[in-house]
Order: structure tokens, then sequence, then C-alpha cells
């Protein structure tokens, strides 16, 4: 599609830019974008194209000046005095008819790449200067009146007639060619810089006090002769050139649809040269004769714009770039392969201290997503901005590690013919904060323990504990000191319940057979380090079992029914026992199944186990 | 204290004292009866390999022995047993025996019986109304000092 040309004149800024944008499906791990952002400045110093300028007549103190071209076929071109005309480029096409091409008085005129086919030059005198820098061709009649001046400053070629009037000054810095009449009148002054090409007949009339100053060879000692050779130049085409081709691509690893867009920008700028005729210039006796050509020069800047946009396949595209670039690397010191980041971003979280201390932050974010919008392309300007903000932060804990860990991601939206800007910004801080208290803490606990001994020989039979004293609270309970007081019941009784009223009791006459057992359990644990050292363990709160192992023997048949019959009427229950040494139990028959033997006629063995406690 | 048994007094007490390192209560017994133990605990794995080679795996327990006295006591001394044990069942213990060596070291019997096994030769001792003699079987693990 070819876009319109902006105009003659130049083109301003051309901006390009071109996104690509893409879904998101979990595998891309960043979108970027491809803007493109040209700037181009083709500026056509085509000021104006002047092709036929009927009366160009600079004012008084006007300056116009001239770049390009003049192609004044019919000009007049009357520089009035003090006004000041400069032709940069060329000034030509003047066929014959300049007329009136006369400086005025005081005017200066600057020719500076050539003037040709003037017809008439006439620059007056009084002060009156022409100054032809690259050449002058095909002047029919330069006249340089009184005073004037005229300045040839590459060549002369084709001049027919100069005229170089009384106080008149030429100066021919290069070339001077084909003069056919050079008149150098009276205090003329004419100066050859360079030399006289095959000048057929220059026949400077030099009339009174009129100087030839030749500064060059003459050929021939006989007469001046001067040689001008006249040269057709083709004047080369300038062209300018401006080719911007701009393809741009968005590629991603999962295609769904892709747009391609190519921009393809060729501005030009030729100056090209109708050629008309030829110059030939022959000197013959000092004439000069020249052609003029109608030369036209014309300088253009053609911009043109073609944009096309071809949608193949999915609307959105998604450009991936990678945010970092890693390579492997050998370490030689391992002996492995590691990755290292190349280049892109790279987060770094340092933890220094005493210890190693580490802080673990993660940031996650979300970034708006801009829909895919076709513009046309001479609609309006849209902008599409997309600004991501990330703030990190890593904080350091007594227990963890620091973690610096940035998640990047970043969408741009294509739209057509619009340009996007994706602004993104990255903070990333990882701050290490540690707290260490360094003060060493260390608590010496020193318990006091007193004890003691009696060397009696009694001491090892007698109810004598040498309870001391201790300091450290974490002491065990020690034993009592006295020996507990008997229950205020005697003989060996069963009693229920264990305690209030009782409602059912059953007394033995006879205490139990020697053997009983007074059993202390505990649980108690027991390990064993490596090193062989045994500990050994027993929380204060673990239960404590005293277990009294009974058994009577000779009982006769109603004592030992009755047990049974108690224990059968009680069992699980808790029941109280006076013991032999009247000593007052709590607890529980954990064996009533254990059988009553006869061993004798009339004569029962009775036995149980009762798991309780000892009652004050 | 000597380290060789036969070099200490035969008519030393027995002692337990307890808790260790803060002693603070202190029974005295009575000599064990004979056929008290003493043993290692230190053990041995033997492997014999293929060729014959004998390999032995050993585990050593830092000198710790296995020890266990039979002590017969009377009444009252074996109510102040059943005290001791009952509060110093779990924790560390000295031990001097009757042979003068002190060792360090934990009951590791469970459970503790106090077997009735005859009547005391005389009448009981401080109002108690019966005489009669005890017997108790202490396991002891410790290290010699």
């Amino acid at each position: 599609m070819a876009s319109s040309v902006l105009g003659s004149g130049g083109l301003g800024d051309l901006v390009l830019g071109d996104v690509g944008t893409g879904e998101y499906d979990g595998t891309i791990l960043a979108v970027a974008e491809d803007s493109i952002s040209l700037s181009q400045d083709v500026v056509v110093n085509a000021v104006y194209q002047r092709t036929a300028t009927a009366a160009f007549s600079p004012d008084n103190g006007a300056e116009p000046t001239f770049r390009t071209q003049v192609g004044a076929e019919t000009t007049d071109l009357l520089l009035v005095p003090l006004a000041v005309a400069s032709f940069t480029t060329i000034v030509s096409a003047m066929s014959g008819a300049v007329d009136g091409f006369a400086p005025g008085s005081t005017a200066v005129a600057t020719f500076r790449p050539r003037v040709d086919a003037a017809s008439d030059i006439d620059i007056p005198g009084d002060t009156a200067v022409a100054t032809f820098r690259t050449q002058v061709s095909g002047v029919s009649a330069f006249t340089l009146d009184a005073t004037a001046e005229c300045i040839f400053q590459s060549r002369n070629r084709g001049v027919s007639d100069l005229s170089l009037a009384p106080e008149a000054t030429a100066v021919f810095r290069t070339i001077n060619s084909a003069l056919d009449p050079l008149f150098i009148l009276t205090d003329a002054v004419c100066v050859f810089h360079s030399r006289f090409l095959e000048s057929h007949s220059i026949t400077p009339q030099v009339l009174a006090s009129a100087q030839l100053v030749s500064k060059f060879v003459q050929s021939t000692p006989h007469s001046l002769t001067l040689t001008v050779e006249a040269r057709v130049y083709r004047l080369y085409n300038v062209e300018g050139e401006s080719t911007l081709s701009l393809d741009d691509e968005a590629e991603r690893g999962v295609f769904r649809r892709s747009v391609a867009h190519n921009l393809a920008i060729s501005d030009s700028a030729g100056v090209f040269l109708l050629p008309s005729g030829k110059a030939t210039s022959t000197l013959s006796d000092l004439s000069v004769s020249g052609s003029c050509q109608l030369k036209t020069v014309r300088a253009f800047n053609n911009i043109t714009l073609e944009d096309s946009v071809i949608v193949v396949g999915p609307i959105y595209v998604t450009a991936t770039t990678p945010i970092q670039t890693t390579t492997t690397v050998f370490n030689p010191a391992t002996l492995t392969f590691s990755s290292t980041i190349t280049a892109g971003l790279a987060d770094l979280a340092t933890a220094t201290g005493n210890s190693v201390r580490h802080a673990t932050s993660i940031v996650s974010f979300e970034d708006t997503r801009a829909g895919l919008v076709h513009v046309r392309i001479d609609g309006a300007s849209v902008e599409a901005e997309n600004s991501l903000e990330i703030g990190h932060e890593g904080r350091i804990s007594e227990q963890a590690d620091a973690t610096n860990t940035l998640a990047l991601a970043d969408e741009a939206i294509a739209q057509t013919g619009t340009s996007a800007s994706d602004l993104l910004t990255i903070s990333s801080t990882a701050a290490a904060r540690i707290s260490n208290f360094d003060g060493a803490e260390s608590i010496l606990a020193i318990h006091q323990a007193a004890r003691f001994t009696i060397e009696r020989t009694c001491n090892r039979n007698d109810f004598a504990p040498a309870i001391g004293a201790s300091s450290d609270p974490n002491a065990p309970e020690p034993p009592p000191a006295s020996l507990p007081e008997a229950s205020g019941d005697t003989g060996f009784k069963l009693i229920y319940p264990a305690t209030g009223l009782a409602t059912d009791t059953l007394e033995i006459p006879r205490s139990p057979e020697l053997g009983n057992i007074d059993r202390f359990q505990m649980d108690r644990i027991n390990r064993e380090t490596r090193g062989g050292t045994l500990l050994v363990y027993a929380d204060p709160i673990w239960p404590k079992i005293t277990t009294l192992v009974l058994r009577f023997s000779s009982l006769n048949p109603d004592v030992a029914y009755a047990l049974m019959t108690f224990m059968e009427d009680h069992i699980g229950e808790e029941i109280k026992v006076i013991d032999w040494e009247d000593r007052a139990w709590k607890g529980v028959i954990t064996n009533p199944q254990d059988p009553v033997t006869e061993d004798s006629p009339g004569s029962f063995t009775a036995s149980f186990e009762l798991e309780g406690e000892r009652q004050p | 204290m000597p380290l060789n048994p036969c070099d200490a007094q035969l008519e030393s007490n027995f002692e337990i004292a307890a808790p260790y390192p803060a002693l603070q209560t202190t029974i005295t017994l009575p000599r064990p009866y004979l056929s008290d133990q003493e043993s290692v605990t230190a053990s041995v794995t033997t492997k014999r390999a293929t060729d014959g080679t004998l390999y032995t795996y050993v585990k050593r327990k830092n000198r710790r022995r296995k020890l266990k006295w039979d002590f017969t006591l009377s009444r009252t001394k074996t109510i102040e047993m059943e005290n001791f044990v009952k509060a110093y069942f779990a924790s560390q213990l000295r031990v001097r025996d009757h042979r003068g060596r002190v060792w360090i070291g934990y009951f590791t019997i469970n459970p503790f019986d106090f077997t009735g096994k005859e009547r005391a030769g005389g009448p009981a001792t401080q109002d108690w109304p019966v005489g009669e003699k005890y017997t108790v079987s202490l396991e002891f693990e410790g290290i010699q000092q």
C-alpha cells in the first residue's frame, strides 16, 4: 500500500515502531518488544523552482539567493543598485534572452557554478562586481563597464564579447577560452591568471592606458595568442537517494498467527540534466562562438512510503527475548559444568554476617495487557504505553537464607500504524539486615548438696536413712526420714469400697505365707549412646506401681469360698486392704482367676495380687 | 580406692548414695549374699570370612559393668530400701560396694521385688509387730571410679 507523498520540501520525522505481541501461554518467560525508532530528515532544498522568471528584479537592498538553479529561459534579471544576487548553482538557459542582466551600480552578482548562455551580462560601472566562480560560458556580450569588476574564477569560455570598459577589471583565474573579442578598453585591467586556450583572436584592444597583464605563457611570442578551448561539460546528475528499508520481524516459539511488518522507504533526490544541445566552442580569430544550451536542472525528492502489513494467521505475536543469556562453562575445580550469565539481568543477593543468614523474597507481579488494535495508517496517532514497575525486597531472618529473585514479565502490544512505548523500570533491592547478638551467655548452675553417714553396725539393719540436704531444685524428692505409721485397723481385711462406709468386709484370720512379695514397678527407659554411655530416664509423672503378691494357706473352706465370692463380687473394683502389718492399701485385685486349692481336707490355699498404693 | 578388689577392706559397708553428683541421701546396706555377680557389658560379634579369617566387631561400653547383688534385709531396712528405690530408681547413683570399690551408675532392674524370706532371728525392731527378713536383688550398671 503506498502512502501519500508527504509533499515537497521535505519529510519530517519518521518514526517507526514495530511491536509484536503474543499471548502468554505459560511457556514464554518474557515478551520483548522490538521497538524501532527512526527519524529521517529529508530536506529538499528546493526552495523554489523557477523555470521562467519573467522579471526577476531584486530591489535595492534585496539579497536573493539562488541555490539550485535558475532556469530562466527568458529572464529579465536586473540587479538594481545595491542589490546582491548570489547564484549558487547555475544560471543557465538564458538563451540569449537575458535582457538586461545588468548588475546595477554597486550591485554584486556572484555566479558560483557557472554562468552559461548569458546573452547579456552587463555589468555596469560604478563599482558593479560580478564574480563567476566556476565558469562562464556562452556569454555573448559580457561587458564590463567602467570600474566594474568581473572575476572569472574557473574559466571563461565561449565569451563572445568581453568588453572591458575603462577602469574595468576582469580577472580570469583559470581558463579563459574562446574569447572572441576581448576588448580591453582604456584603463581596463585584464589579468589572466591561468591560461588562454586557443584564443583565436584575442585582440585586446588595449587602448590608452589599458593594461594587459598576462601571467602565463604566451604560445607565440609574436603575437599574443590566446587559445580558448571550449568544452562541453555535461552536468552530472546529482542524485540524492535515501533509501530506508526496515524489516521488522517478530519471532516466537509458539506460533498462532504472525504479523509481518515491512516498511520500505526510499527517498531520492536527483538532479538531472536535460541535454538540449551541446556546447561547442571554436576559437577562430578570437572569435568565439558558443551555443547556449538549455539545460534544466532539477532536483527532486520523491519519498515513497510503502507500508504493508501482512497478517498471516493469528493476531497476537509474541516476541520472546531472553532476559538472560547463559552459557555453560567448565569448572576445573569441581570438574563440572556450570551455567553462567553472559548477558542480561543478573541478580545477586549476598548475605554477610557472622553466621550465614539468608532472606527470601519473591516478587510476583502482573502487567496489564493491551489488546491488538488495528489502526489505519492515516488514522489518529495512538500510543500504547506499558509501564511496569517492580519493587523487590529481600529480608533476612534469623533462620532463613537471603535470596533475591526477580521475575520479569513484560508484554508489548503491536498496534499497526502506531507507536508503542514500553517503559520497564526495574528496581531490585536486596537488603541484608543481620541482628547479631554476639553476647555470649553461659549460665553456671552451682548446687550444693551435703550427705552424711553414721558408722554404726546396726545401721545396716535399722531404719536409718542418712538424708542430707541439696540446693538442686531438680533433685528427686528424698525418701521419708521416718517409718510410716501403721493404720488404726488390725488384722487382714478386705474392705469394699476403698473409701467411705464399708459395705462388704472379708477378714482373713491368717497372715499370708512367707514369700510374699512387695513389688515396685515403674516406667523407665534406658538408652545407650554410641560411645557406650548408659542413660536412664523416667519422667516424674510416669506411673509407679506397687503390687502385693500374697498367698494364704490353711484356710478353712468358709474363708476360701468367701474370698472367691468377695473377689467375684468386686472384681475390677478398688478395695481397701489391711495387711498383716496393719498397713492400709487401696488397690485392685488383678488375678481373681487364680484357683483356690484344697491341699488337704478342709485346708485351702488361695492367693491374689493387689495392685495399689499404700494409704497413710 | 584400690582397683584390686582383693586389697580392699572386706568389712566395709555397702553404701548407695543418690543422686549423683549432688549426693543427698545415703543408705547403708549389709554386705550382699554370696552369689553376687559382676559381668562386662562390652560385646563382641564374630564374623568369619570364606577364607577363614576371623573378624571381630566390638562394642565397648566405656568399661561399664553389670553387677547384681542379693541382699537380705531386715523389715525396717527393707522399708527404707523401698523408700530409697522409689525416690531414686531413675537417678544416677554412687555405690561403694562391700569391697570398697566405688561405682557410678544406675539401677537397671525392673521391677524391684522385696520378698519376705524368713522370720528374723529376733524380735522386730522399732516397734514393728513382726520381725522378718526380706530379700531384694539389685541389678546395677556402672563404671568403676
